[in-house]
């Protein structure tokens, strides 16, 4: 809320001088976060008040004054050329910028001709000086304003040199929605006293009219509203509002209206307790009934928007029909008008909940819901009541009807609080006397009484202002607020016991093993867009096609959780390749999501994924370009690094990767599912099928994988091997096979032999080309190495188990040695 | 032949394999002209197979001289692949190369700045016997605010404006449920930070509707005010260095009382910079949102709010990876630009 310095100062008597600024920083420091501070009148200088001795029509321009004014009794006259059409008489107060003067913006102010005469600066409106939104004419002081000696500069005259402080409340201290709340906390910190006592309304009394004759009040939902209380002000005549009066609205950021609604957000801002006047020809018999709407109610609201009610709305009601949304916003028939001269004033507590929720569906956070929204003192409702019955006769030359109608079925009964001073020190980590909590929650408004024998217990009475006062250590809160967040030591915890120090070690082992093969981690957002997971073209009935979607997403991009990572990781390799950024190595580990079964939470599994593009680093020129191989190398590579230390055997056989020419998504040749030793789908591997590249905007070849990560082996600390103590020998094979055979079929029927000599099996070499290989087949090398644990092995021995396997592989693929 | 003849003969083709080994300039002529004299066929050799015709008296003598001749032979090759090894060597050493180009270094992958200060605040706080805990992302209005004691229609729903997926199910906007969770789970003492993504609907340059949270909780009996100060004073000289300052601010959070914001020294101008666009030159920056663990929310999990107390503690990781690294917008994190990933 937008509180007013010096508006401040008027409900308060501090101890000492305080300004602005430090004020601002007391309130922060006490929770009342100040955001902004503005300054009035600090946007310009040298402007002030001048007095207009004489003023006739310019000679050559019809819509030119020119205007002589003096800036002290009996000065010299000084001759200023102005172009607004309310030049006031001689005698009347206008603001004028002496030359060098400086406005808003920075535009110095000189001596300059207009139409041949010498203007020496300039006379100045409202909005020019930034004060105000008038700019119809130039500003014409009156009243106390004008009172004072010309010369006086326009801060002064004006009370200019005032703060605006724009002050983030928290949500549970709805009473610092006023100023006079606000003041409230600047006498706690500060030491002084409220100056606000009891509001008289008996000089404005028409002891002759009676309330209860004009206006009656019918509560049918209490808890709805707990207290509405109804004063009828007789007499009023509708004008704008003094000078004083509107330019506290505006600077409180309120347009000012009529003298009687701004009377009504004159002390909102003051009191913090929204108000309602209601033209009384509009409130049928003058009858209030306050109850909840029906199902297919309407009402037009004074914006002019017919709305539909929905049963738990409260309603103003008069005998007839509602004439106000109970808090949120009045009705278009019970407005004050022009012409209106009764009024009937409301000043109500409503319940915060039911305020919210109408609020909210309909849109409508006016000031006055956002007070109800956080609770408004229902025992204020009659001062506020007064001091708006009180301004709006002075103001608009009305008579207040003699009595109210205070409908207040249930008034609380406000229970104490117990206080231990040991629990605060406790709480706190320092200590904290019972007599310095005492006088720190008295400073605050509340009651205070000694309790209990061991001089340690305080019973506390919170006012009815201060909701978010209910239990002891609400009140430790604020004895340690007003003592200073600032006097709090710091400490350390005690040591505690280690944790437990379980914890899944495969995104950590994951990330480095990926960065350390050059891929680059990426994170991206949870939320996607379903045509972006469309994009992939799964097939119908494709578990990632079920997706959880949001209610209330703030963009269709962002509408649905991910059930990939590949669309996301998709498209900001798009993202690189606009940027010239060709080659591209990112992965992400993240959460992807499905719908939950009927009534529990989502389904979320980590996955991890990657995408490659352009070419492997070479050295000064790029290197080759990269394929699928470097998407599955970065799988094998990181599930071999994940069960080095796996003691049970089960991943030393190695991934499968089996031809999946049916992933939509993947080139029908390019594509493999991994699959565990054990026969677990693991995820996928391949390339991007061109067509789905493009709906991405994607054009050179690009190739994915994608890994639940769940289903990959948890790291554990590797065993050591004995570092071998003889020597190896190595063979090689080279077979032409059908170009059918896969590779992993060589290789399993080496494994099948379960040779124990053998220490490794490589592929060296896959060549197609028609020049070496006969049709239809193709030609592969592999290195055999041969090692024994226990001797040195002889040529003899090595050639004759080698040649025994190359005769078993020869005989099983019907190959032909090369 | 006599054995004078035979000595001499061997004198001769000694002294022509000097004369001609001083012609050879490859390690090909030099080892050819040892198979010459000493080959099989070799003319050294071939007059030795004549030791048979000599009288055994004259073998010995005879012997002698062959081996000395053998010897200076394979002297004289040894030596001269010594010298050609040598010359190679040193032209060799007259090759340079333009050690100005650059040097063959293979990519470097690097880990997501985010993971890294994640990470880091994992092990600051592990100093402190904090470990870790996780819960779900989506996640049940119980979880995420009831249990929180902020329940349907409190106006501190407006401080996090929610994803919502159905009327009771979230993307959660704090990490807060997994307090919850942990608390539901086991009886204290407790003593977790839950590092994760959350999501909340604003999107400028320092917000991003998904972002990523710190959350700390200490539970125990005795925990104080005052030790939650030092656990974020601890955080922020780790994380930031030199003597920066904290200062705890109140502020309303439902789930805690009393709440504090924690505000730290600006990192950028030293908590001294007027015109500082970081803390906009108020010398603080805010990084933190904490206070002491509400009795409500004690009562929620079914702990005894008379016999523990306990703090926690919630932190934007993005902020404090733009406080250290300098990073200007937000939004960075989530695009997945090498341009701004490689940095890091």
């Amino acid at each position: 809320m937008r509180a007013l310095w010096s508006w401040l100062l008027e409900l308060c008597e501090l101890d000492r001088e305080v300004g602005a600024d430090e004020g601002a920083a007391l309130l922060t420091g006490a929770g009342l976060e100040v955001e902004a501070i503005e300054r009035l009148g600090g946007g310009f200088s040298g402007v002030v008040v001048a007095e207009v001795v004489a003023a006739e029509r310019h000679p050559r321009a019809d819509r030119l004054t020119v205007v002589d004014v003096i800036d002290q009794a009996g000065g010299p006259i000084t001759r200023v050329v102005c172009g607004a059409p309310n030049v006031p008489r001689p005698g009347g107060r206008v603001l004028w910028a002496r030359p060098g003067a400086r406005l808003p913006g920075g535009l110095e102010i000189g001596v300059r001709p207009l139409k041949g005469v010498e203007s020496a600066g300039m006379l100045c409106s409202e909005k020019e000086l930034g004060i105000g939104d008038d700019s119809g004419g130039i500003a014409v002081l009156v009243g106390a304003e004008a009172a004072g000696p010309p010369g006086a500069s326009a801060q002064d005259a004006l009370h200019l040199t005032d703060a605006i402080l724009e002050i983030s409340a928290p949500a549970n201290r709805p009473d610092t929605l006023g100023h006079l709340g606000l003041a409230r906390e600047l006498v706690a910190l500060v030491g002084g006293r409220l100056t606000s006592g009891a509001i008289d309304l008996s000089p404005v009394t028409d002891p002759g009219l009676d309330a209860a004759g004009l206006a009656a009040v019918d509560i049918d939902d209490p808890v709805g509203c707990p207290r509405y209380v109804a004063r009828v002000i007789d007499g009023v005549k509708v004008g704008p509002s003094p000078g004083w009066l509107r330019r506290r609205l505006q600077a409180v950021g309120v347009r000012p209206i009529s003298n009687l609604v701004d009377v009504t957000n004159y002390v909102l801002f003051e009191l913090g307790h929204p108000l309602h006047a209601f033209d009384h020809r509009g409130v049928a018999e003058g009858h209030i009934r306050v109850r909840r709407a029906r199902a297919g109610e309407r009402m037009t609201t004074l914006d002019g928007q017919d709305r539909a009610l929905e049963p738990g709305d409260l309603l103003i009601c008069d005998a007839r029909r509602p004439i106000g949304l109970a808090g949120v916003m009045g009705g278009q028939d019970s407005e004050v008008a022009d012409d209106t001269s009764r009024v009937l004033l409301e000043a109500a507590a409503f319940d915060p909940r039911s305020v919210r929720r109408t609020a909210r569906r309909l849109g409508l956070h006016s000031e006055a819901a956002q007070r109800f929204e956080r609770g408004v003192d229902a025992e204020g409702a009659d001062r506020a009541s007064r001091r708006a019955a009180r301004l709006m006769a002075e103001l608009s030359g009305g008579r207040v009807a003699n009595g109210v109608i205070d409908a207040y079925p249930r008034p609380p009964s406000g229970g104490s609080i117990r206080l231990r001073a040991s629990r605060a020190s406790a709480l706190a980590g320092f200590a904290i006397h019972r007599d310095e909590a005492a006088a720190a929650l008295r400073r605050l408004g509340l009651e205070v009484e000694p309790d209990g024998s061991d001089g340690d217990e305080l019973r506390v009475v919170a006012p009815s202002f201060r909701p978010d006062l209910s239990r002891e250590v609400d009140l430790i809160e604020e004895v340690l607020r007003l003592r200073g967040y600032d006097q709090l030591p710091a400490t350390l915890p005690p040591l505690a016991a280690p944790p437990s120090g379980e914890s899944d070690g495969r995104p950590a082992a994951i990330r480095r093993v990926m960065t350390g093969l050059g891929w680059n981690e990426a994170i991206t957002f949870g939320f996607t867009s379903p045509t972006r997971i469309r994009a992939l073209r799964l097939a119908d009935g494709d578990p990632r096609l079920r997706m959880v979607a949001l209610r209330n997403p703030m963009s269709a991009e962002q509408s649905v959780m991910r059930t990939t990572l590949l669309s996301n990781l998709l498209a900001a390799l798009a993202r690189n390749l606009k940027h010239d950024i060709a080659d591209v190595w990112l992965f992400e580990i993240g959460s992807v999501f499905a719908p939950g079964d009927d009534g529990a939470l989502p389904d979320e599994r980590q996955r991890v994924a990657g995408i490659v593009c352009g070419h492997r680093p070479g050295w000064l020129a790029a290197g080759p370009e990269v394929d699928f191989y470097d998407a599955k190398g970065a799988v094998e590579r990181t599930v071999a690094e994940l069960a080095a230390g796996d003691q049970s055997g089960t991943w030393s056989r190695g991934l499968r990767f089996e031809p999946a020419p049916d992933i939509a998504y993947l080139h029908p040749g390019v594509a493999a599912r991994v699959v565990s030793p054990e026969g677990e789908l693991l995820g996928e591997v391949g390339q991007v099928i061109p067509s789905v590249a493009s709906a991405f905007e994607i054009e050179p070849p690009c190739f994915v994988f994608d890994l639940d990560l769940d289903r990959l082996p948890r790291p554990s600390p590797r065993q050591m091997r004995a570092v071998p103590r003889f020597p190896a020998v190595t063979r090689d094979v080279s077979l032409f096979v059908a170009a059918e055979i896969p590779a992993a079929r060589v290789g399993d029927l080496i494994a099948e032999r379960a040779d124990s000599l053998i220490e490794q099996v490589r592929v060296l070499e896959e060549y197609r080309d028609p020049e070496r290989v006969p049709a239809g087949k193709k030609g592969l090398l592999w290195s055999i190495t041969y090692r024994s644990s226990e001797r040195t092995l002889t040529d003899g021995e090595v050639d004759q188990r080698h040649e025994a396997l190359v005769s078993h592989l020869v005989e099983k693929l019907a190959a032909t040695r090369r | 032949m006599a054995t004078s003849d035979l000595v001499k003969e061997l004198e001769a083709l000694g002294a022509e394999f000097a004369r001609t080994a001083g012609g050879c300039a490859t390690e090909q002529d030099i080892r050819a002209l040892q198979a010459r004299f000493l080959g099989k066929k070799g003319s050294v050799s071939l007059l030795m197979k004549q030791m048979g015709a000599v009288p055994p008296e004259a073998r010995r003598e005879l012997g002698a001289v062959f081996n000395r001749i053998k010897e200076s032979i394979e002297g004289e090759v040894a030596r001269r692949l010594g010298e050609l090894e040598n010359a190679s060597a040193t032209a060799d050493l007259g090759r340079s190369i333009d050690v100005t180009l650059p040097g063959r270094a293979p990519s470097v992958g690097r880990l997501h700045l985010l993971t890294q200060i994640r990470q880091h605040a994992v092990d600051v706080f592990g100093e402190l016997g904090f470990e870790v805990a996780e819960g779900p992302q989506i996640d049940t209005d119980f979880h995420c605010f009831e249990a929180l004691a902020i329940p349907k229609d409190h106006p501190a729903r407006d401080m996090q404006d929610t994803f919502y997926v159905s009327d009771d199910v979230v993307l959660r906007p704090h990490t807060s449920p997994v307090q919850i969770r942990v608390m539901q789970s086991r009886p204290p003492p407790v003593r977790i930070v839950a590092p994760g993504v959350v999501y909340r609907r604003d999107d400028d340059a320092t917000h991003s509707p998904m972002f990523m949270q710190i959350e700390g909780l200490l539970v125990d009996e005795g925990v104080r005010f005052s030790d939650l100060k030092g656990v974020m004073l601890h955080f922020v000289r780790r994380t930031f260095g030199g003597g920066l300052d904290i200062r705890f601010r109140p502020s309303y959070f439902p789930f805690v009382e009393p709440g504090a914001e924690v505000d730290m020294q600006c990192s950028f101008c030293g908590g001294a910079g007027s015109s500082c666009r970081v803390c906009k030159g108020t010398g603080w920056v805010e990084i933190a949102g904490s206070g002491m663990v509400d009795p409500e929310v004690f009562g929620h999990v079914g702990y005894d709010a008379e016999r523990y107390t306990g703090f926690a503690f919630g932190m934007g990781l993005e902020r404090v990876a733009m406080l250290v690294h300098g990073v200007g917008d937000i939004k960075h994190f989530y695009e997945g630009d090498l341009r701004f990933l490689a940095q890091f």
